[in-house]
């Protein structure tokens, strides 16, 4: 293993999987913003 | 009987409440476990069993605790007895009892976790004012922090020190813990997780700036993550994959119960949960992944970030990382200021999860015995600092070991395991999907139902069978422990014990009360 570069497939491992941890974070929090609803709505019954 | 409901505390902010369970997630193993977990099995080709595990064992276990914690809370209960016995509509007895792993095994981790997190506000300190640079090799700088975790070796720190930072941590806990679920618990979170990030970013900015030493940051990342093919066939890596996913994400533990129990039934936590999934596995794979490894590997090289990541995630974050803040290049006040980033960031990792350990024995004091939370807290504080004066005391003989992995590892499977059988089967998967539905934003994919049902317990039992061979019958016939440590090893277990007993008394009185109204 050379000890100065980064071998291809490490690089390929490393990109997807951040990028995928990325986009999934990305995905939640556009869907929190663009719909998602407060918590318990102040109007609503109380629960007990 | 049937199941009253009851008004409880409530979180303030779907923000907050987001942060708070990410904060329960990232702890010290999203920065120190998990690089060494992946460079020691397989690095790459690890994060495919990881991701697998991530999908089938993780995600769905983390709803179903959000589902069971929402349910729980709607009939006042805030903890996993309460929570069980409302899972079986009150018709199995022995239900409760079966929780007491999540109301005792979180307290129990609370007490050494809380120790281990206090290590981490001293070497902030030790960092800030530079007391350890100069000492430049390994064993000088094992020594130095040897003598801090051993009370009678004054040879570098006198004996109170630990004991102080772990007064200090504790005093601090309790102070945010008694302010409440949204006056407390949120607000830390609110506050620390954004610090947490920030100073991560700082932190891995420059890691992979440092100039070349013995070896590159780029090497650091290859030595991580070049994928060793032949491991993706071995069982020791997907286990290794699969436990690493149930300490991340806190599953097993019974914390991520009481915080969605402060949740109402309209409150979505589908999409909410899958947020703090997410978030927590941004902190582990984009940054803790980047930060140590390569931060070590600049400085020993591979060979040497070898050694240093088989002896384990302590010697990885602490003494190699001690030493890796002497040599940064620059003024040395920059490099303690470096160091200060790094401890203090996993002093706040550790105190956002300290606050969701010790959430549950404060509740079940508050609900089933009427106590104000501020009285709570002072109770648990005062136990948890009596009962984990023993660690600062017995440390070296391994004695923290010992509750690390009776209740920090094995623990956790037993727990989940019996979690997910009380869900899918007894309160029936049907039953358990419409509950996870309520008010969601998020519709689960419904491939989901049957791996609830059958796939994730499958994957928990086989890692229960794993672990109970390869780990568990050892560490209980205590293979390779010294023998001048025996008894201090008993002493530990005997301590853990007591506590498991004293939780199905509080539970028995708590239902006795209970049923005479």
């Amino acid at each position: 293993m050379s000890e100065t570069a980064i071998q291809p497939f490490a690089f390929v491992f490393m990109l997807v999987s951040m990028i995928s941890v990325t986009i999934l974070v990305a995905y939640c929090y556009a869907r929190i913003m663009r719909g998602g609803k407060p918590l318990h709505d102040e109007s609503d019954d109380p629960v007990a | 009987m049937t199941l009253e409901t009851h008004s409880r505390e409530r979180w303030g902010t779907r923000i907050g409440l987001i942060l708070a369970m990410a904060g329960n997630a990232v702890g010290l193993g999203n920065f120190l476990r998990f690089p060494v977990q992946a460079a020691q099995n397989g690095g790459g080709t690890f994060m495919i069993p990881y991701f697998i595990s991530f999908l089938v064992l993780g995600i769905p276990l983390m709803w179903i605790e959000w589902g069971i914690g929402r349910y729980g809370g709607r009939f006042g209960h805030g903890t996993i007895p309460g929570m069980f016995d409302a899972l079986t509509d009150r018709r199995k007895r022995w239900a409760k009892y079966a929780g007491v792993l999540g109301l005792v095994m979180p307290l129990v981790v609370f007490i050494y976790y809380t120790y281990v997190v206090s290590w981490m506000l001293g070497f902030s300190f030790f960092s800030l004012t530079g007391s350890y640079f100069g000492m430049a090799e390994v064993q000088q700088m094992r020594e130095y922090l040897g003598s801090y975790q051993n009370l009678l070796d004054p040879s570098v720190h006198p004996w109170w020190l630990a004991v102080l930072f772990f007064v200090v941590t504790i005093s601090f806990l309790g102070w945010v813990l008694a302010r409440g679920i949204s006056g407390g618990i949120e607000k830390l979170a609110l506050i620390g997780m954004p610090i947490l990030f920030l100073f991560a970013f700082v932190l891995l900015g420059r890691v992979l700036t440092l100039p070349e030493g013995a070896s590159t940051p780029v090497a650091g990342l290859n030595f991580i993550w070049n994928p060793e093919w032949s491991s993706i066939s071995e069982p020791k890596v997907w286990l290794a994959a699969a436990g690493q996913m149930f300490f991340t994400l806190s599953l097993g533990m019974g914390t991520i119960h009481t915080y969605a129990s402060y949740l109402s039934e309209k409150d979505d936590i589908t999409l909410t949960g899958l947020s703090t999934g997410a978030t927590n596995e941004f902190a582990e794979v984009v940054l803790g992944g980047t930060i140590a490894i390569p931060a070590a590997v600049v400085f020993f090289g591979v060979t040497g970030a070898q050694e240093i990541a088989r002896g384990g995630s302590y010697d990885l974050g602490i003494v190699a990382m001690g030493i890796v803040f002497q040599g940064l290049p620059g003024p040395q006040f920059l490099a303690q200021l470096t160091g200060f980033l790094w401890f203090f960031l996993l002093f706040i990792a550790g105190i956002t999860s300290s606050v969701a350990l010790a959430s549950p024995a404060i509740a079940f004091l508050q609900e089933e015995f009427r106590f104000r939370r501020q009285r709570a807290v002072r109770a648990i504080m005062a136990l948890a600092f009596a009962v984990g004066m023993m660690h600062v005391l017995f440390y070296p003989t391994g004695f923290l070991d010992e509750w690390d992995y009776w209740a920090g590892t094995f623990g956790l499977v037993i727990f989940a395991a019996i979690e997910i059988v009380l869900f899918s089967f007894i309160f029936g998967i049907e039953r358990g999907w419409k509950e996870l539905h309520l008010g969601a934003d998020l519709q689960i994919p419904p491939i989901y139902k049957p791996i609830m049902k059958w796939i994730t317990p499958a994957f928990l039992c086989t890692l229960l069978v794993w672990w109970s061979v390869t780990e568990a019958v050892p560490t209980l016939l205590m293979d390779g422990q010294a023998a001048e440590d025996i008894p201090y090893l008993w002493l530990s277990r005997a301590a853990m014990l007591a506590l498991l007993v004293a939780g199905l008394l509080l539970i028995r009185r708590a239902w006795q009360r209970r049923e005479g109204g």
